[in-house]
């Protein structure tokens, strides 16, 4: 039997294993259900804020999110201009290579590279984070390694000066760094059993010393995305366990310990909506990509919803990133139909988002962003 | 046409293999009929609100390819160090039989070392015996991207296979 014989042959036989549910179609019609009922919510917010905005705007201040459910506008010292936002953003592109850039888009700084891509077409391979410090200055990136026994899982985490563009390499074995908003800590997950094993823990450390706090989970569950909390007493992260996925808050003010999340905080993530990190004190980012735009919400612990903006295109778990002071939100999305670059399909797109406003695209394509500064 | 009774029909055709599709894409089993639930619900709610899509079938076959790499990129590491798809000894088909156990770990292994969209294109071709044209839709990509992915994925996975002879 040639190649492709053996290769139809073997999926038709792996593919045919086990059962699936009976009462699948009843499934579908609850989450159906869902959707809509979640469109229907979001799209009564969306107009209330845009509305908002308009006055907002006329009053001369920005709408940020800060107050949770009880929206506040307050005044930001400098708004900014009508075409180009201040600030800078920091972004592994597709290739690898780390990169500052201004909110046009332009390239400020290149960075090297960190994250290896092992080949064209495989963007997906790792999924490297980038996460930077507020002063802007400096900056963590995963190094996912493409070589040895566990390629392309195995990570460690660089340390960036972005002033001279040194490097510190493998300051922490593990991955998905982010830095806490004083810059002195990070959250980062690892594994604690076998080599090449999944993420089962989430560590929280400082970055000079040796204090921390380690949560394990259980042995079939793995964490991912750990995020802070603007006033850097929390961190929330995505709990997997089997086919189900939970967000949790860990309170991280306590002494050096080994913790499980037995105590962690749940909060309820919204139907068809994927999670990613705080917006505010009380808010995280969410998702949502029904069709062929992708929903741009805050949520609380609750689950409860209100909308920022829509973007073009699918963004489903892709990634956002709100700005520090939550008046902004970067989409990185699907844009399928690219030319090709490279034998790599130009499939990304990052758009800028602020509250009640049309997104924006930005130059470039990622996998992974932050912000590096507002100014 | 009623867009609930169109696409039931639909899914208890199709429910089984597009799950299977979702279990080669994935990885993980449990997560592959959550996916297909999942497609099934956003066509039928879009289908609700607005029109039929122009195929149905493609439509849901694209959303199970989108949320599968969806989960996929969501999971990250856990994607490599997590690989749930191992080749199980059941009885034998006819199929099965053509091709033995450690043959069909090796095609599986070799399989899961491919980069994600040179997966999906084999997947889609081999499984789901799409035409390039089909698959290049499901994928939103070039029909020339898919040929190319194909013929990267054949050549990889050839050498992998002959490098265990």
């Amino acid at each position: 039997m040639n190649l492709e014989g053996r290769i139809g042959t073997t999926l038709r036989t792996e593919a045919g294993h086990g059962t699936v549910t009976p009462d699948g179609w009843e499934r579908v019609l609850e989450r159906a259900d869902g959707i809509a009922r979640s469109r229907r919510r979001q799209r009564v917010a969306v107009v209330a804020l845009s509305t908002a905005a308009i006055v907002a705007a006329v009053a001369g201040v920005w709408l940020t999110t800060e107050g949770g459910g009880d929206r506040k506008t307050t005044p930001i010292a400098s708004p900014p201009p009508a075409t180009v936002e201040p600030g800078r953003i920091v972004g592994i592109d597709k290739t690898g290579e780390l990169q500052v850039r201004s909110l046009d888009g332009q390239v400020i700084e290149r960075l090297g590279y960190h994250a290896v891509m092992p080949g064209p077409g495989n963007l997906s391979y790792g999924w490297p984070r980038v996460s930077a410090t507020r002063d802007g200055e400096t900056v963590f990136v995963d190094d996912v390694s493409s070589t040895g026994p566990c390629a392309g899982r195995t990570r460690q985490v660089d340390r960036v000066h972005v002033r001279d563009g040194s490097v510190d390499r493998g300051i922490i074995e593990g991955g998905q760094p982010a830095v806490s908003p004083d810059g002195l800590r990070l959250a980062y997950v690892t594994y604690s059993g076998t080599e090449c094993g999944n993420n089962d823990t989430l560590v929280v450390r400082a970055i000079e010393g040796n204090f921390g706090v380690r949560f394990r989970t259980g042995t079939e569950e793995s964490v991912f995305q750990p995020n802070w909390s603007p006033d850097g007493t929390k961190v929330s992260v995505l709990l997997v366990v089997g086919d189900s996925e939970r967000l949790v808050e860990v309170d991280v003010t306590g002494p050096q310990t080994e913790a499980s999340f037995d105590g962690a905080r749940e909060i309820a993530i919204p139907a068809s909506t994927r999670a990613f990190g705080y917006i505010s004190a009380t808010e995280h980012i969410g998702l949502s990509s029904p069709e062929d735009s992708t929903e741009v919400v805050a949520f609380d612990a609750t689950g409860t919803t209100r909308a920022i903006g829509v973007v073009p295109g699918v963004a489903d778990n892709l990634w956002a990133a709100a700005s520090p002071d939550g008046g902004f939100v970067l989409v990185l999305r699907q844009a399928p139909g690219g030319a090709v670059s490279a034998g790599v399909e130009q499939e990304l797109a990052l758009e800028l988002v602020r509250t009640g406003a049309e997104s924006k695209l930005i130059t470039g394509e990622f996998v992974a962003v932050d912000w590096l500064s507002m100014g | 046409m009623d867009p609930d009774d169109a696409l039931s029909a639909i899914f208890t055709r199709s429910y089984p293999s597009l799950v299977g599709l979702a279990r080669l894409l994935l990885d993980r089993r449990e997560e592959a009929e959550e996916v297909v639930q999942e497609a099934f619900a956003r066509t039928l709610e879009r289908w609700r609100r607005s029109r039929a899509p122009d195929d149905p079938y493609a439509y849901v076959r694209r959303a199970v390819v989108n949320l599968a790499r969806s989960g996929l990129r969501r999971r990250g590491t856990a994607r490599q160090a997590g690989s749930r798809l191992v080749v199980v000894d059941e009885p034998a088909t006819p199929d099965a039989a053509a091709v033995g156990s450690e043959d069909r770990r090796e095609v599986i292994d070799a399989l899961r070392q491919l980069p994600q969209r040179q997966r999906e294109c084999v997947v889609l071709r081999y499984f789901e015996e799409c035409s390039t044209a089909e698959a290049a839709d499901a994928l939103g990509i070039s029909e020339g991207a898919v040929k190319t992915h194909l013929h990267r994925a054949l050549a990889a996975m050839e050498e992998r296979l002959e490098g265990k002879r």
